[in-house]
Parts: structure tokens; sequence; C-alpha cells
């Protein structure tokens, strides 16, 4: 086999699946949070936290069985050629659906509080551009931009701080007030944030320490948690419980509280940056679909499917015309089916791999 | 470039700064707008318009239609809401527009006003600053004073929304030939006008609040057994509030503890504070405790609850709190709530 050509070092790794994670998500999740588990939905999320870390933990025990082999390869190995086939159609497809999600998601969000003028795939155009010149790099690059990506956002997350003089250490309390129940119905909005880990799959072949890939999983899946914890602990003790139930995205509205005597509505400056915070996960699953495809057909390169990828994610953009409206609808079933990816596929896939193994030792 | 095809040039555009909202007489709302003037050639800086119409949204088409240029309400500052309006309808249903576009910042300060907002806004002032920095600087100095709180539309709706709590906004009116801050407005758990406190009473909700900043000033009279009276003023430094929140026979009990350390600033009358401090301390104790439990008494009367007793309900006993959350301010006249307050003179100037 000899070593793959691209080489992802641990902190590149610790990042890319890091910023992967905070997406979209870390702006709405207060919001759907609250809707389920009222002032509790902190501790849905450290039961989220555990619940991802889980799934890394089946993708890596699965993976490193495997060394050298890529996703595709690996899942032809364990179920066959044909359903290993079928299977990765399904990744390519889901990474693919993902990319348009959260760049519809993240077009929305910017022509509501921003640019409310702009012409939709004009924007889309434009972030499309970056995404298109990192993406056709070689993973290592990818890597470097990840790390400017973590340094050039690290002053976003305690500006959340800012609201802490107004807020109410009381909404806290009571823990688990209204019981069990509703912290449990809790944990499904917060595994969708924490999405991004399933990247380890398709990175896990390029890292450079192995031996390291889940510690470094569960250093990014923290990571995450720290960032969406912030942002759900300041918005619970700065809002009412209705405020919180009827902002969508109770973030940005947290961010609009800050006022300087040179500054108002800071949001926008946050914005401008987060867009930068979200290429990364579009590049990601951009690459995740184009290095799925290369590998599925055993082509040579994946730089040349990025082009004609974002211009189908154009063209579908033309034709869907997507509104916040649509985009919930979609996100409906569109979280399910990622749930059914990221959590229970990994489970599923080391169960399969487990019971293949048992029956191997058996027969010999 | 195609992203500047909708730029707002500043110089053909109407920054409106102040909103006034009133009720007309045929049960309409009348917005009056304070508007920013660029002109060079024109006199004053701003200028008064007004309109009737349904809703804020409406009166802004029709007030936009009385001036030129492009009406941006971004910069908005304050926004003024007379008594009579406050009495008849809930204010925040009114609001909605601007809490629902988010080019509108939500730092604009909400202030009531007992009077019609037509006429506070046409008072002719003595000296002529801009109306809305005037304002704005007599709340913000108010409230830096202890004499008024200091309400934002964010936290008006944060008030609003929030089932532990009722409204406090600040109170101006006009006095002869100027403005002045008059103390804090209280709307009830309905969302109208329920009270009104004055300028002292105001001092002493922002320290059960816990928004004072240091020092607030209190002055009172003492008077002891053998009855020599003083005069003093009392710098308050540092307090803090601690309420132990228990629930028996049927009520929500509030025990709250006020430890005080203050400076004596201002002593006319028969006592050495050297010499007798222990007996000031006790004196003055009494006074604010006696203010305290005045002030408690005259909002569980109005069933208003601004300080947030709500909140110390919920957290620590939720059971009892899901049977009155969905009116709290009754539940709150109910309370058995008891102040104790312990005052510690630090310091007390270069005299005895």
């Amino acid at each position: 086999m000899g070593a793959p050509k691209q080489q992802l070092s641990h902190k590149q790794y610790i990042f890319y699946i890091y910023k992967t994670q905070i997406g979209i998500g870390v702006l709405v999740l207060p919001n759907t949070l609250s809707k389920m588990a009222g002032n509790s939905g902190w501790i849905s999320l450290l039961l989220g936290w555990m619940i991802a870390t889980a799934a890394g933990y089946f993708i890596i025990q699965v993976m490193k069985r495997h060394p050298g082999r890529t996703f595709a390869e690996v899942l032809q190995d364990v179920l066959g050629k044909w359903i290993g086939r079928a299977v990765m159609t399904a990744w390519i497809a889901y990474a693919a659906i993902a990319v348009g999600v959260v760049l519809f998601m993240e077009v929305i969000i910017i022509q509501v509080w921003i640019l409310r003028n702009m012409e939709q795939l004009l924007l889309i155009a434009a972030i499309m551009i970056p995404v298109f010149m990192i993406t056709r790099n070689r993973l290592q690059v990818q890597g470097r931009y990840v790390e400017f990506v973590y340094l050039y956002t690290l002053w976003m997350p305690p500006l959340l701080f800012f609201s802490l003089k107004d807020s109410h250490v009381l909404n806290l309390l009571p823990i688990a007030g209204d019981g069990l129940l509703p912290i449990l119905y809790g944990i499904k909005p917060t595994l969708i944030p924490f999405l991004g880990f399933e990247t380890a799959y398709m990175l896990y072949p390029h890292l450079q320490d192995k031996t390291k890939a889940f510690r470094g999983l569960l250093i990014a899946n923290s990571l995450a948690l720290i960032i969406f914890m912030t942002v759900v602990v300041t918005s619970t003790m700065y809002f009412s419980s209705e405020e919180l139930r009827t902002f969508i995205w109770p973030t940005m509205q947290l961010l609009k509280t800050i006022t300087l005597p040179f500054i108002e509505r800071f949001e926008i400056v946050f914005l401008s940056y987060y867009i930068i915070l979200v290429t990364q996960t579009l590049c990601a699953y951009l690459f995740f679909t184009a290095n799925g495809i290369k590998d599925l057909f055993g082509l040579q390169d994946h730089a040349k499917l990025i082009l004609p990828l974002l211009v189908l994610l154009l063209a579908a953009a033309a034709i869907l015309k997507p509104t916040l409206e649509g985009m919930e609808a979609t996100n409906a079933w569109y979280d399910i089916v990622s749930i059914g990816m990221g959590y229970a596929f990994p489970l599923l896939f080391w169960g399969l791999w487990q019971a293949r193994k048992l029956g191997e030792r058996v027969l010999r | 470039m195609a992203g500047c095809s909708d730029r707002t040039e500043l110089d053909d555009s109407t920054l409106i700064t102040i909103t006034g909202m009133d009720l007309a007489d045929n049960g309409k709302l009348a917005v009056t707008g304070m508007v920013l003037d660029f002109n060079e050639e024109s006199p004053s800086q701003e200028i008064l318009l007004s309109s009737t119409g349904k809703t804020l949204r409406e009166n802004r088409s029709l007030l936009s239609s009385k001036i030129g240029g492009e009406f941006l309400s971004g910069k908005l500052q304050i926004v003024i809401v007379s008594k009579r309006l406050l009495k008849a309808e809930r204010l925040l249903p009114h609001l909605d527009v601007a809490y629902r576009d988010p080019k509108i910042s939500n730092s604009a300060l909400i202030v009531a006003c007992d009077c019609s907002v037509n006429k506070l806004m046409d008072t002719k002032r003595s000296s002529q600053p801009i109306l809305t920095e005037y304002i704005r600087k007599l709340i913000e100095t108010g409230h830096a004073s202890e004499i008024t709180v200091r309400s934002t539309m964010q936290h008006f709706h944060y008030m609003e929304t929030e089932e532990g709590i009722t409204s406090s906004i600040s109170e101006i009116k006009p006095v002869g030939k100027e403005l002045a801050v008059v103390g804090t407005m209280l709307l009830g758990s309905d969302g109208k006008y329920a009270a009104h406190l004055s300028k002292e009473e105001s001092m002493l909700l922002l320290l059960l609040k816990k928004q004072f900043t240091s020092p607030a000033s209190f002055t009172t009279s003492i008077q002891d057994e053998n009855h020599n009276k003083a005069n003093v003023s009392l710098d308050i430094n540092k307090a803090k509030v601690k309420v132990k929140t228990g629930y028996e026979e049927g009520n929500f009990v509030f025990r709250i503890h006020l430890p005080v350390v203050a400076e004596v600033v201002e002593l006319e009358g028969d006592f050495r504070v050297g010499a007798d401090k222990n007996q000031i301390e006790a004196l003055l104790k009494e006074k604010l405790e006696e203010a305290c439990r005045a002030l408690i008494a005259k909002l569980q009367m109005n069933r208003v609850d601004p300080i947030g007793y709500g909140l110390h309900a919920r957290a620590f006993d939720y059971g009892h709190w899901k049977e009155v959350r969905s009116d709290w301010g009754k539940a709150f006249a109910e309370a058995d709530v008891k102040v104790s307050v312990t005052v510690a003179i630090d310091s007390f100037g270069v005299m005895e």
C-alpha cells in the first residue's frame, strides 16, 4: 500500500474536526435546545457530547484495524464489494447535501442580518470562491487553512461574556426542575452541532500519527463542547425562557447587545468573521464528497471534481431558491438522516465488523 | 459594483432618533418622531414630525412621506411612551416591528412621560441642546445618581417576557422650561401602568435590584429616646442583597438581608459620629428597614415585582412556583416579605 501522499498533523486533525463542528448549530442551538429541555439544556449537551464521543470511538476502532485503507476500501472489505459501494454512495450523497444545507442556511442568515437586498446567487457564488480555492488543494494545505481559521477566530467566543453583566444566574435553577424526560428529549438537538467528527472516517488514512486518532477526536469534541456550553449557558442566563423560544438565532441576539461607545450592532462584525468559520465546515464536507467519489471510482485526483460539484450546487440554488421556511422543512428530515449517518452508522458498522471478525475466527 | 448599488448616502438619509408613542383620541396610535437634519441651511438640527395610524410601522411610512430622503430607523436612541398609552394598552405588541427588524439597535432607552408626548417633545427649552442627547444624558446621569432605572429596549423585552419579574422604566416630565427625571414607572404583569415610584423609592429599588452604582445617597432624620435629633445623609458604598426563599402556609416567604456599608457625609443635629456611632448605626438601620418595608408594601399593594423575586421563587421552589407562574404579581402580593438591614459606618469625613 505505502503511506498516502496526503498527510495531516495531529494538531491540524484536531482543528479540522473542531472547526467543522462549529457551523450553523452554534447560532441556533440555544433556541432548539430550550424548546426541548428548558433551562436544563446544558445537561442534555453534556449527554450529547458523550454520545458524540462514543460514536467517534467506534469510528476509530474500525478504522485502526485497516491502516492505509481509505473509507471506501474499508467499507468494501467489511460489507462486500457492492454493498460497500452502495453505502459509500450514500455517504457521498450525505456529505454533498450537507454542503448545500450549510451553505444555504449561512446565506439566509447573512441575508437576514446584513445584506438584505443582495442577490442570493451572487452571495452563494462569492462564498464558493474561497471554498473552491482551498478544497482543490491537498489535505495538507487544508490542514494549514484550518490552523489559520482557528487563530483568526479565537477572539470570537469571549465576546459572549459581554452579556454577563445583564445576566441572571438564577435562570439556571432549578436543575432538572421538570424531571428527566425533557433533558432526554433535549439530546436530539445537541447531536446535530457535534456532527463533523464523522469526517474522521475520511481523515484517518491521512493521519501522521494514527495512534493518537481517538485522543484527537476527543479533544476536538471537547473544544466544541466548550463553545456550545458557553453559548447555551450565557443565553439561558441572559434571556427569559419565552425569549429563548422565540428568537431564532439567540446567539446573534446576544451579540447584538454589545454596544461600545464607537460601535453598535456588533453582530455585523461577528457575522463577517463567522463566514470564515463556516468555510471550514463547507470545505470539510465538500472534500469528503470529492474525495469519496475519487476513492469510489479509483480516480487519480479529487481536484478536478471540485468545480463540477460547486457548479451543481449553484444550479441547485438557482432552481430551489432556498428560503428560511423551506430550509427548516429540509432540516427537519435531514437532521434525522444526519443522526443516522453520524451516530447510528458508526455503531452499526462496528457491530458488523465485529460480527464478521468473529465469523472468520469460527470458520478458521 | 453590484454590492454597492443599494448603498445609502448619509446626506440623502433621514435618521430618526426619538420615537414618541401616544394614544390618539380616536384610539389609534399617535407617533411623534424626532429626525436629525443634515441640511446645512436649516436653522435647527432636529425636525419634529407627527402622525396617527394603526401601528408603529404604518406611522413610520406616514412620517417618511412628510420628509425627503431615505427614512432610517436603525439609529433609534430613545422611545418615549406616554402614561396615557401605558394605562390603556400593553406596550410590547406595539414595539414588535422594532424587535423583529434586526437592523434596529435594541439599545434605545425606553422612557415614560407623565404628559402628552407631543407636549414633551415640543417644550421650548431655555437652552437648545439636541433633544436626543439631552434626554439620554438625563436618564444616564439620573441612573448613575440612583433616581431612576435605565431600561433599554432589550431589557424591556426581557422584563415583559419573563414571568418572574415585572417591568420598570424611567419616567420624565417637563418642569417649566426644562425636562426632569421624576422617578420610575412600574408596569403590572398585564404590561399596563401600575404605579409610580418617587426618586427616593427608585434608589431603594435599585439597591434591592443590585443595580446601583456606588455611592448611592440616602437622607433621613433620626431621633433617639432623649429627643436628640439629627438629619443624616449617607453615601452607601457597598451593599449586598441576600434573599432566602421559603414557602409557608400557602404563600411564598422571602427573607431579605441587606448589609450596608456607608459613609456619613452630612450630620446636622445633636449627635457626634465618633461617640454615638453604634447608636446612629442602629437608628439608621431602623430607618432603612422602614423605607424598604414601605417600598415592598407599595409593590405588593400594586401587585408588581420589579425586583424579580419570582426568579428566586422559581429557582428555589419550582413545585410551588408552577402553581402561581401564570399570575406571579398576585402571588407576590400575598407573599410574606421580611427585610432586615445592618448598617456599618466605615467613615465620616474629617469631623467627629
